[in-house]
């Protein structure tokens, strides 16, 4: 574009326009995206794991086919997040992107601990039933702390009721055993992912007045 | 009568300068290379636009790790508020 080309009010406040939400797309971090992914990963990697142990008697906990198909859903879904998320963060610094990226190891060194901590109660004994309770239980809890940290930093209100819903599932869905417990993971909480990726999918779609800055630097994750 | 809008701004490249940086949080930056390639222009043309508008205030650049960050001021912000506030007044 010329540098002294003549530009009328009206023609600057297109440019405006025009360039914000060019702009704004390439610095989104494709929540929908990285939702779906999760969304389908929890429906599939849960319901694997339901589907291996329903008809278990006694219960005796998923079998390696089923934790592996559970593990590298959960992988691809991270891995979607990270590559979505720094493409849309490259050469791009400062608080909020130091936010997001704080919340993304924070979850992880969570997440990690847990399963260490997890796998450390085992190793003194516990009963099948009570470890697919520990195991599926704990990690959803600290997925819908993780929604719910980013609400409170970013302010989302998808974020937010997602992260609610996924603890109000957990205080639910205990007191089903470890079969169900799965089922319910598997269609309320993917589900619960999925349909907060169309919620902010369409939400994308409407022009949002004003800057749109805050998300473009968090990431899903589940 | 004087130009109501702001000459520092009101030039297609300058504004859109202008206006990726205001798409980021106020707190943030982007490298010059990231901005380069997000507003497709040429080192040498992004450089002359870039110093017009810190000579003005409107932006702040800092080396630092080997890159040069870019970011949006205060002032910068509130004279690309005012600006837009100008355009639509002039339009009615």
């Amino acid at each position: 574009m010329a540098d002294h080309a003549e530009l009328d009010p009206s023609e600057a406040l297109a440019l405006i326009d025009a360039e914000s939400d060019r702009v704004r797309r390439a610095l989104d971090v494709r929540l929908p995206v990285q939702l779906m992914a999760w969304g389908i990963a929890w429906l599939i990697g849960f319901g694997a794991l339901w589907w291996d142990v329903h008809r278990q008697q006694p219960f005796t906990g998923p079998g390696v086919v089923s934790a592996v198909v559970f593990g590298v859903l959960l992988i691809a879904a991270a891995v979607i997040t990270g590559v979505v998320t720094a493409a849309a963060t490259r050469g791009r610094g400062g608080r909020s992107v130091r936010q997001g990226r704080d919340l993304g190891i924070f979850w992880g060194a969570g997440f990690t601990a847990f399963f260490v901590f997890a796998g450390g109660i085992g190793g003194v004994g516990l009963d099948p039933e009570a470890a697919g309770l520990l195991f599926a239980g704990g990690s959803v809890i600290l997925t819908g702390l993780a929604y719910l940290a980013m609400a409170a930093v970013f302010g989302g209100a998808v974020e937010r009721l997602l992260g609610g819903w996924l603890l109000l599932l957990v205080a639910a869905g205990v007191w089903t055993g470890p079969v169900t417990l799965n089922l319910l993971i598997a269609v309320l909480g993917g589900g619960a992912f999925l349909l907060a990726a169309v919620v902010t999918w369409r939400r994308g779609l409407r022009r949002p007045e004003g800057r749109a800055t805050r998300s473009s630097s968090r990431a899903g994750r589940g | 009568m004087a130009d109501p809008l702001d000459p520092v701004i009101h030039a297609p490249v300058r504004l859109r300068i202008m206006v990726a940086l205001n798409e980021i949080g106020t707190e943030d930056w982007l490298t010059f290379g990231r901005l380069q390639s997000l507003l497709e222009l040429t080192a040498g043309n992004l450089v002359t636009h870039l110093r017009k508008i810190e000579q003005a205030g409107y932006v702040d650049t800092l080396k630092q790790s080997g890159e040069t960050r870019v970011q949006l001021t205060g002032l910068g912000r509130s004279a690309f508020d005012a600006y837009r506030v100008a355009l639509r007044s002039l339009l009615g």
